[in-house]
């Protein structure tokens, strides 16, 4: 019995030995999770924060607006940009360019705050990025205070200087409100809007990986994929078959989990339902396409899994699937641009939150089908080579 | 099946080498329609190395294949149509049905809708499957299993077929069932190349044999004439009861002692034909050897093989 045990584990250790796939992924693959979600969340725990760019629009120029300014300057985290025209402001919000909210000071803010009023900075808002807005809306909120604090200090002195309390009037107090910033009607931001499409994609990952890389094993290990190819139907015809099929699954599969999250909890799914289709045709093209490519790296059936799922589940993590990119890193936001999670992602979120039309997944596409054709291309090559 | 006929498979002088070893070494071979071709051999011999060059499915290093006299390059789809594999392994999808299993490779096979259909039902009629047409293959047997992969490369009616192997784990109902499938299929004009290490199976139904060993082509020819080149002469294997005597079978004329083992009371013994036998068993009367039991052996393929190669065929592996 000892012995059989003992021979066993060490037979089992030679297996693993000689597929270093495997053994890469035991190991390779928590540290992958790991980081990613360390990165991508350490600021909700203390961590160093993401700089933001925040575009500021004075249209105020009076001493409340400078204040402010001069404040937000020496926030850390924030680099300012000054724009002439609200629109420009808003717009950058919408290009999510690293500006999650961009801020108007309106004309009269100064003469209003000293009048005692209660004038209000508008701030244009991502409604996508409601967790990046919440923390700097709070930042902003201090500041406000800091503000009216100040010119209530500066009115309190002025009022000790002249003696005479009665011809002045105190300062009110300065405050925000929130404007989506996009140009469509204000949208109610359900968090199933993320998760659906987020884990949908997921999920549509790792069943084209497992199920493409693990059929084409299969075949292989069948022998169907020889007597396929002595039809004298080309490799390549058949692989295509193959990816397609799948291909067609995956669409299947992300619009059913859109009508169950529109079902079941209220998701938006935009101004047009069927412009849903354009991310969804991308990522389902691009995952078949790097399930073409496992299969083509994997060593033995029963490295696919292992390798299959750590892929899917770190491309789904630097892509935006689970949290917003603007959590991540720098460079991790920057490696996710070659990820078509990534510009997946951006479609959903523009079409389905954000409200956009149809063509603003025009160039999301672009980006996911140029990225899978890369995919495509490598396991092609390294199939063909190998079975060819 | 006519020599005259021009062949429509040949490999002419292929070789295959994988790293340094070369699995196959300046093999040339040709089958003409009708004729089945025996390709014999040990395990590791180069029997599937040459099954893949010839179905294609690997380049050879040197030499070149032709079907119905072109290189298969010249027209890969029209290939497809010629050529019929039927692995070792069984190539089908398990929760496929036999009929859908064969629809498949049909239709892979170029055949149109209807021609498939027709095709399909044939094929299921002559591996005797017809009734298990709609069930599950990981149902079947291993028997039928191993049928229904040959149903799969004929269901095309391809001039040239290859087995490799078709009938390793088969019961021997199943066997039988399947020999003599290919034999039809081969008297209906096909080309067949039937890879086995079963030397049995080969002279049943091959008419000629190829021997590979090494990666090398041993011998070629008929059953007979290869059987000739290997020298074996008819032999009797005979039990005996008791002690021999002096000079053991030194006084029997024509036969030659080849080899005794005394403390089981075996000998056997080589004869110039099996004319001889009455007089073997009387002169051995008359030595008075108390036979109680004897086997008549002819000279066959395993034979000739550990004649040609100073091995025996099974369980070789190199």
């Amino acid at each position: 019995m000892l012995r059989a045990i003992w021979l066993t584990t060490q037979n089992e250790a030679r297996l693993l030995v000689k597929d270093p796939i495997v053994l890469f992924m035991l190991l390779f693959a928590p540290v992958v999770i790991i980081t990613v979600a360390g990165y991508s969340l350490g600021s909700l725990y203390g961590g160093v924060a993401n700089s933001f760019r925040l575009p500021v629009v004075d249209l105020d120029h009076g001493k409340v607006a400078h204040g402010t300014i001069a404040a937000l300057r020496k926030e850390h985290g924030l680099s300012l940009e000054m724009l002439e025209d609200p629109d420009e402001a808003r717009r950058l919000v919408n290009r999510r360019d690293r500006t999650p909210i961009a801020m108007l000071i309106p004309a009269g803010t100064s003469a209003a705050v000293a009048a005692g009023s209660q004038p209000r900075l508008i701030l244009f808002v991502d409604p996508v990025r409601r967790v990046e807005v919440n923390a700097l809306e709070l930042r902003i909120d201090e500041l406000c205070r800091r503000v009216t604090e100040q010119a209530r200090m500066a009115a309190q002195s002025q009022i000790e200087s002249f003696g005479s309390p009665q011809a002045l009037t105190l300062p009110g107090d300065l405050g925000f409100v929130e404007h989506p910033a996009t140009e469509s009607e204000a949208v109610t931001v359900n968090a199933f809007d993320q998760y659906v499409p987020g884990f949908g994609v997921t999920f549509l990952l790792i069943g084209m990986m497992l199920g493409i890389a693990l059929t084409l094993f299969d075949e292989r290990d069948w022998g169907t994929l020889k007597r396929l190819q002595v039809s004298g139907a080309p490799l390549t015809g058949l692989l295509l078959g193959k990816l397609f099929a799948r291909f067609n699954v995956g669409i299947a599969q992300m619009v059913l989990l859109f009508a169950v999250g529109w079902a079941l909890f209220g998701i938006s799914l935009g101004r047009n339902p069927l412009a849903l289709i354009i991310p969804t045709v991308g990522i389902s093209f691009a995952a078949a396409a790097l399930g073409l490519v496992v299969a083509s790296i994997a060593s033995a059936h029963d490295s696919v899994m292992p390798l299959g799922v750590t892929i899917s589940m770190a491309m789904a993590a630097i892509g935006g699937c689970w949290w917003p990119l603007d959590f991540e890193p720098g460079w991790m936001r920057e490696l996710a641009r070659w990820m078509p999670t990534t510009w997946t992602m951006q479609a959903f979120n523009d079409l389905m939150i954000r409200n956009q039309p149809p063509s603003a997944a025009f160039q999301p596409l672009a980006a996911t089908i140029g990225i899978g054709m890369i995919f495509l291309g490598a396991g092609l090559i390294r199939f063909l080579s190998l079975d060819g | 099946m006519s020599p005259a006929e021009p062949p429509i498979l040949e490999a002419i002088e292929i070789s295959k080498g994988y790293g340094a070893r070369l699995a196959l070494d300046n093999v040339s071979l040709a089958v003409r329609p009708g004729e089945i071709a025996g390709l014999l051999g040990p395990n590791g011999a180069g029997k599937t190395t040459t099954l893949s060059i010839l179905a294609t499915l690997l380049k050879p290093d040197s030499g070149h294949v032709l079907i119905n006299g072109k290189p298969p390059k010249s027209d890969p789809r029209g290939l497809g149509r010629m050529l019929g594999l039927v692995p070792q392994s069984l190539a089908l999808y398990p929760t496929l049905s036999a009929a859908q299993n064969v629809w498949h490779f049909a239709r892979m096979q170029g055949l149109s809708r209807d021609e498939a259909k027709e095709y399909c039902r044939r094929a299921l009629e002559e591996v005797g499957l017809s009734d298990r047409a709609d069930d599950p293959m990981h149902a079947f047997s291993g028997g039928m299993k191993r049928l229904l992969n040959l149903a799969c490369g004929i269901v095309h009616r391809p001039p040239a077929l290859l087995l490799d192997e078709p009938t390793v784990g088969v019961d021997l109902q199943s066997r039988e069932q399947l020999l003599t499938r290919i034999r039809h299929y081969a008297d209906a004009g096909a080309a067949v190349i039937y890879s086995t290490h079963y030397m049995e199976e080969a002279e049943r139904i091959c008419d000629r044999v190829l021997l590979i060993d090494r990666g090398k082509l041993i011998a070629e020819g008929n059953l007979e004439k290869v059987i000739s080149l290997g020298g074996s002469r008819p032999r009797i294997e005979l039990t005996y009861r008791g002690q021999l005597p002096d000079g053991r079978f030194g006084s029997l004329a024509g036969v030659r002692e080849i080899g005794t083992t005394v403390g089981e009371g075996k000998a056997i013994l080589e004869m110039n034909s099996f004319a001889q036998v009455a007089e073997v068993l009387h002169g051995l009367r008359t030595l008075e050897v108390n036979i109680v039991d004897f086997n008549l052996h002819s000279p066959n393929l395993s034979d000739a093989f550990v004649a040609l190669t100073g091995h025996t065929l099974r369980d070789q592996v190199l």
